[in-house]
């Protein structure tokens, strides 16, 4: 409060009705009431020049307070009511948020297409080089490379889509073996995968007459089982878990020697045997030493490198990372079933 | 292969494994173990009982009403049909709740009124022939009261499946005995003695050693049966899948089972001797013993007499010369016939049997005499007095093959730290003999080719879980495919738009492409399993139709798919592999809780445009000239590059909308370019933005009738200076002056602020450049 001596009641009333102007509007005529041209103390100021110099110098100085008091307290009611303004305009707009939340329109990945990427993904991890191959292949590619001649008894279990000769779906990823080693003209080594399409005449719960295989291959000197063991291992541990074990059966493949089946402990009840996998564990590849027939088809020599190679269900890897019992729902295609795997794969 | 392990126990007396213990075992060593069965599971509860009394049933002539005791309590009462089963007779009971082997569950059921409680069994309903006429009366040893399984022993199958390699050596019960001992470490099994060679008398001549190097004979002199085959005997055989037919015909099965020898019986009187093992002249014929005729081929082997040929070898035997129920004398044949010579003349004449099938896969010549020792032995179990007549062969036993024994490599393939000597050893366990560095390889192993099988023989002993696991030893850096990549750079940026992926089959029905407007299909299944999968994709768009009907007639409202996949192009001489991408989307009204936003071609057009900006591909948009198809006529483009039109965008025509239940759908499909070796990227390399302000001018223009956006827009491009930035129409109305369109320019100097009076200035340039076009301010 500046100036000399006491506030005249006038100013008293002025500040009292200032601070309780309930509208902008009241607000400005009470600014015009007291500091207009024709207001209160822009009068009380004007009267000053009739007073003696002592006198109007000590009213000048008191009434020159009352003016800085008023304009202070107008600036703080208008701030005041327009925070008010706000509040209300606030309040009018009030939303019930307790209705549901819009969905965007999310996009999502196929499950066939993210277990690609994750096998692609620890392959090339482990070294390898990722290609293509054609899956309209000639039966030399298909068959007759990977030790298959025309009568072979092993062409039976490949149950073959015929196109216009000598061309066939590929029944299993294979052929690419062979196409890799003759690009690699000999080098050594030689580390390669394929992810792709692959075609049967099978179709019930647990096959489809099409389907995704991995397969790698591995060329060298002195390659042998332990080397296809510890790449298995290290592939089914990335995918499945670091508790994984895997197990090797002797089998049969034209194209390799020897061959063995790989089981993997079965991720879903951790060997302890369910419905599923019965006994602990779920046979999941074949695999097998390279034949020494398909080294040569490839362009190396059997008596100095040797190598191996794998080749593993797309879907099979699918049905066990998602838990489904069946293969057909995976090629349904239905958007509720695939937007369900963005959930299970943020885990 | 099924397999009655007591059968296995015939080889190896010794062996002290319970079923799923040798089942183990077997695994271990590349069988595939389907099952392990214990067999007549169904009779387990089948017991002893003893007539006690036998009374006529009240009401029915021909049945009777039986009191028997069974071992319990009180004696059961049953009804029956047969005329024997007298006070002391020992019968087999079964009570309520057996499963018989022929499918019938058994109950308490009420006969003409009288309560029967279970059944009393004739041989023929517990699965055996013998034992007489009505119920089996047993002479048998066991107490009244005791089960069946007690009685007669238990016996457990081994449901075995053979890899071919396997079924090479192993498909038969002394081929997995031999597996079995290798692997527990005991002596292989022993051959069966072989006939003493005798008889002056010529009864074969080879003239086709290469296509039977071996050829053996016995003229045996066969009682009339004595009695019926053991029970033990009969279920090993019912067993193992063979229906008994006549003593000397079963035992022929019976030692092909055994030791996967097939034999052939002929009856000796009527065939003129000596036979003759010679190629068939062309057009001979022969009739079959299942009645077939079949007209012979230079390249089919043959067994002739005197008259022509009695037997096409190793396929099935002649009718002239079968063994009936008559046959006392019997002319057996046991040969070592070439594997792919009878694999071929089966195939040729379309002829199955089970000895072509174990012929074709290899047998060994070595067992060609053991065979007609162990076939004299079986006929005597089975109850049949034979009495040895002369027994020749021709054709040498060739010399056992070699394969190189390199320990080093041995011991690099299997990872085993076995020296030298232990791994000879663990070969010898399985008949393979080291002589000076190779290894002689057993008679009976026709699928050892190299060292690399000796490898696989010596981890099928010592067993897959005693290699160690390693990583190969020289690194190498992964690289990705970029083709790949760059595919899936484009899923990503697809699932960031919000469409979901669909992963379609390959197949589609004929005639789905032409219809669509697609590239005709190229490349045709010859044996597809469906109709609708008879030919290969030219496109992805069947497929994306297909996943939007599905997930229509499932309620979904809106759908915005995509799906990227190969697509099969080319000749079919010469296929052509290359990946489209294709999206669906469903337009109109999206529903939303409050409000809605809409979907449009121009959206999906907008799609392509920016996808196709951001993976560096330039193409143009151009007219859509096909006549008919897809895509509406009026509502289409195409996807133009180089000149050649490389996809197309749109919405569906009516007449497809309709077919696949779809409401009003824009679709787009395109080739993805493949990664060239070296390429860069003809995308925008990333530039700061200048730091001057843009400034936005919009103007409405008065566009004439008929003209298209894109003529305004190469006009406006024309005349817009360096500082153009952007022009975007953002609003189009018709009313009785025209078309008007309002079009947004924005303008921004690389170097400087612009003024209102430099873009005012660039403005008045572009107008009156469009007024002179037609095009008037508005
Ligand atoms: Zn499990």
């Amino acid at each position: 409060m500046g100036g000399n001596g006491a506030r005249e009641d006038w100013a008293t009333v002025a500040l009292a009705d200032i601070a309780a102007a309930p509208t902008v509007a009241a607000l400005e005529a009470l600014r015009v009431q007291y500091l207009g041209k024709q207001g209160r103390l822009t009068g009380e100021l004007r009267a000053l020049s009739g007073l003696p110099a002592l006198e109007r110098r000590a009213r000048g100085a008191m009434l020159n307070g009352c003016k800085t008091d008023i304009e202070n307290a107008l600036a703080r009611q208008r701030e005041l009511l327009a925070q008010a303004e706000q509040s209300r305009q606030l309040e009018a707009e009030r939303l019930d948020l307790t209705l549901p939340g819009v969905l965007p329109a999310w996009g999502t990945l196929h499950p066939i297409t993210r277990v690609r990427r994750r096998l692609a993904d620890v392959m090339l991890r482990l070294g390898f080089t990722l290609r293509t191959a054609p899956e309209l292949e000639t039966e030399w590619y298909n068959f007759e490379a990977l030790n298959m001649p025309a009568d072979h008894p092993a062409r039976e279990m490949h149950d073959t889509f015929y196109l216009e000769a000598p061309y066939v779906l590929r029944t299993h990823t294979s052929p690419f073996q062979i196409r890799a080693m003759r690009d690699a003209g000999g080098d050594l080594p030689l580390r390669v995968a394929t992810l792709g399409f692959t075609y049967r005449r099978d179709d019930d719960a647990t096959h489809t007459p099409q389907f995704m295989q991995m397969e790698g291959l591995v060329v060298d000197r002195g390659i042998g089982l332990p080397d296809l063991k510890g790449v298995v291992l290290a592939v089914v541990r990335d995918v499945f878990g670091p508790t994984e074990r895997i197990r090797l059966r002797p089998s049969f493949f034209p194209f390799t020697e020897p061959s063995a089946e790989v089981d993997m402990s079965c991720p879903l009840c951790l060997g302890a045997g369910c419905r599923v996998c019965h006994t602990g564990w779920i046979e999941i590849l074949g695999s097998g030493l390279v034949h020494p027939r398909v080294l040569e088809a490839g362009g190396y020599d059997p008596g100095e490198v040797s190598g191996f190679a794998f080749g593993w269900g797309v879907e099979r890897v699918a049905m066990l990372l998602y838990g489904l019992d069946e293969l057909r729902p995976l090629y349904q295609n239905d958007v509720r079933f695939l937007q369900a795997f963005d959930a299970w794969d943020s885990l | 292969m099924d397999l009655p392990v007591s059968w296995l126990r015939e080889w190896l007396p010794g062996l002290d494994m319970v079923p799923e213990r040798i089942a183990a075992q077997l695994e271990q060593m590349g069988y595939e173990l389907d099952g392990v069965v214990t067999a007549e599971a169904g009779l387990a509860a089948v017991q002893l009982g003893e007539v006690l009394e036998r009374h006529a049933h009240p009401a029915a002539d021909r049945l009777a009403v039986l009191l028997v005791a069974d071992g319990g309590g009180e004696p059961v009462q049953v009804v029956t049909g047969a005329p024997n089963g007298h006070p002391g007779d020992r019968v087999w009971y079964a009570p309520p709740g057996t499963t018989l082997p022929d499918g019938r569950v058994l109950g308490t059921e009420h006969l003409r009124g009288v309560r029967s409680e279970g059944m009393l069994l004739s041989a023929r309903e517990l699965g055996y022939v013998g034992g007489g006429e009505g119920l089996w009366i047993w002479q048998g040893p066991g107490k009244v009261g005791e089960r069946w399984p007690t009685v007669v022993g238990s016996e457990t199958v081994l449901q075995l499946s053979l890899t071919p390699n396997l079924a090479q050596y192993a498909h038969s019960v002394l081929g997995v005995a031999r597996d079995l001992a290798a692997r527990d470490r005991a002596p292989l099994p022993a051959w069966p003695a072989s006939p003493r060679l005798a008889g002056d008398e010529v009864l074969v001549r080879l003239e086709a050693p290469d296509l039977c190097p071996r050829y053996a004979v016995a003229l045996l002199e066969c009682a009339t049966p004595s009695g019926t085959m053991p029970w033990v005997w009969q279920r090993r055989l019912a067993l193992a899948g063979v229906r008994l037919i006549h003593p000397v015909v079963d035992a022929t099965n019976a030692v092909r089972i055994d030791m996967g020898q097939p034999l052939h019986a002929f009856d000796r009187d009527r065939v003129r001797l000596p036979l003759v093992v010679r190629r068939a002249a062309a057009g001979e014929p022969l009739v079959l013993l299942d009645g077939r005729t079949v007209t012979l081929d230079p390249d089919d082997l043959v067994i002739a007499d005197g008259d022509g040929p009695v037997a096409l070898a190793g396929v099935m035997g002649g009718q002239r010369s079968a063994v009936t129920a008559d046959t006392r004398r019997v002319l057996l044949e046991s040969a070592h016939f070439s594997r792919a010579g009878v694999y071929r003349t089966a195939r040729r004449h379309q002829l199955v049997s089970d000895a072509a099938a174990r012929f074709g896969r290899g047998t060994d010549v070595e067992a060609v005499l053991p065979a007609v020792g162990r076939f004299v032995d079986l006929l005597h179990t089975f109850g049949v007095n034979v009495a040895g007549g002369a027994v020749q062969v021709v054709g040498p036993v060739p010399t056992r093959r070699h394969v190189l024994f390199q320990p080093a490599r041995l011991r690099i393939w299997t990872g085993l730290d076995l020296d030298d000597e232990a791994l000879a050893g663990e070969l010898d366990r399985s008949g393979f003999i080291l002589e000076a560095g190779r290894v002689r390889v057993p008679s009976w192993r026709p699928d050892i080719e190299g060292p690399q099988d000796l490898a696989e023989e010596v981890i099928r002993l010592v067993g897959m879980d005693a290699v160690p696991a390693r990583l190969p030893a020289r690194a190498t850096p992964g690289v990705a495919d970029p083709d790949t990549r760059q595919t899936d750079q484009l899923r990503d940026w697809l699932v960031a738009g919000g469409f979901v992926e669909v992963v379609s089959r390959s197949f589609v029905p004929s005639g789905v492409s032409e219809r669509l407007g697609l590239a005709p299909a190229v490349h045709v299944v010859k044996n597809p399993l469906r109709e609708d999968e008879a030919v290969m994709r030219t496109s992805v768009w069947p497929g994306l139709l297909d996943a939007a009907r599905y997930n229509r007639g499932r309620g979904s409202e809106r759908l915005a798919l995509f799906e990227v996949g190969p697509v099969y192009l080319g000749t079919p001489a010469a296929p052509r592999e290359r990946v489209e991408a294709g999206v669906l989307a469903t337009l109109g009204e999206w529903p939303a809780l409050f409000g809605a936003s809409r979907q449009s071609v121009y959206d999906l057009k907008g799609l392509v445009e920016e996808l196709s900006r951001r993976l560096g591909w330039r193409f143009d948009w151009g007219p859509w000239t096909e006549p008919a198809g897809a895509l509406h006529p009026g509502r289409a483009l195409a996807i133009v590059r180089d000149g050649q039109v490389w996809g197309a965008l749109g919405e569906l025509h009516p007449a497809v909308l309709q077919a696949w239940r779809l409401p009003r759908t824009a679709v787009a499909r395109w080739h993805v370019p493949p990664v060239m070796a070296g390429q860069r990227r003809d995308g925008e390399r990333p530039v700061p933005p200048p730091p001057y302000p843009a400034v936005r001018r919009d103007v409405s223009l008065l566009v004439p009738d008929g003209m298209p956006w894109a003529h305004v827009a190469a006009l406006l491009q024309h005349h817009a200076g360096a500082d153009v930035e952007s022009i975007r129409p953002f609003d189009r109305y018709v009313d009785l002056s025209g078309t008007a369109v309002t079009v947004a320019i924005r303008y921004r100097a690389a170097d400087r602020t612009l003024t209102d009076a430099d873009v005012e200035a660039r403005q008045a340039v572009l107008v009156s450049a469009l007024a002179e076009a037609g095009i008037v301010r508005r």
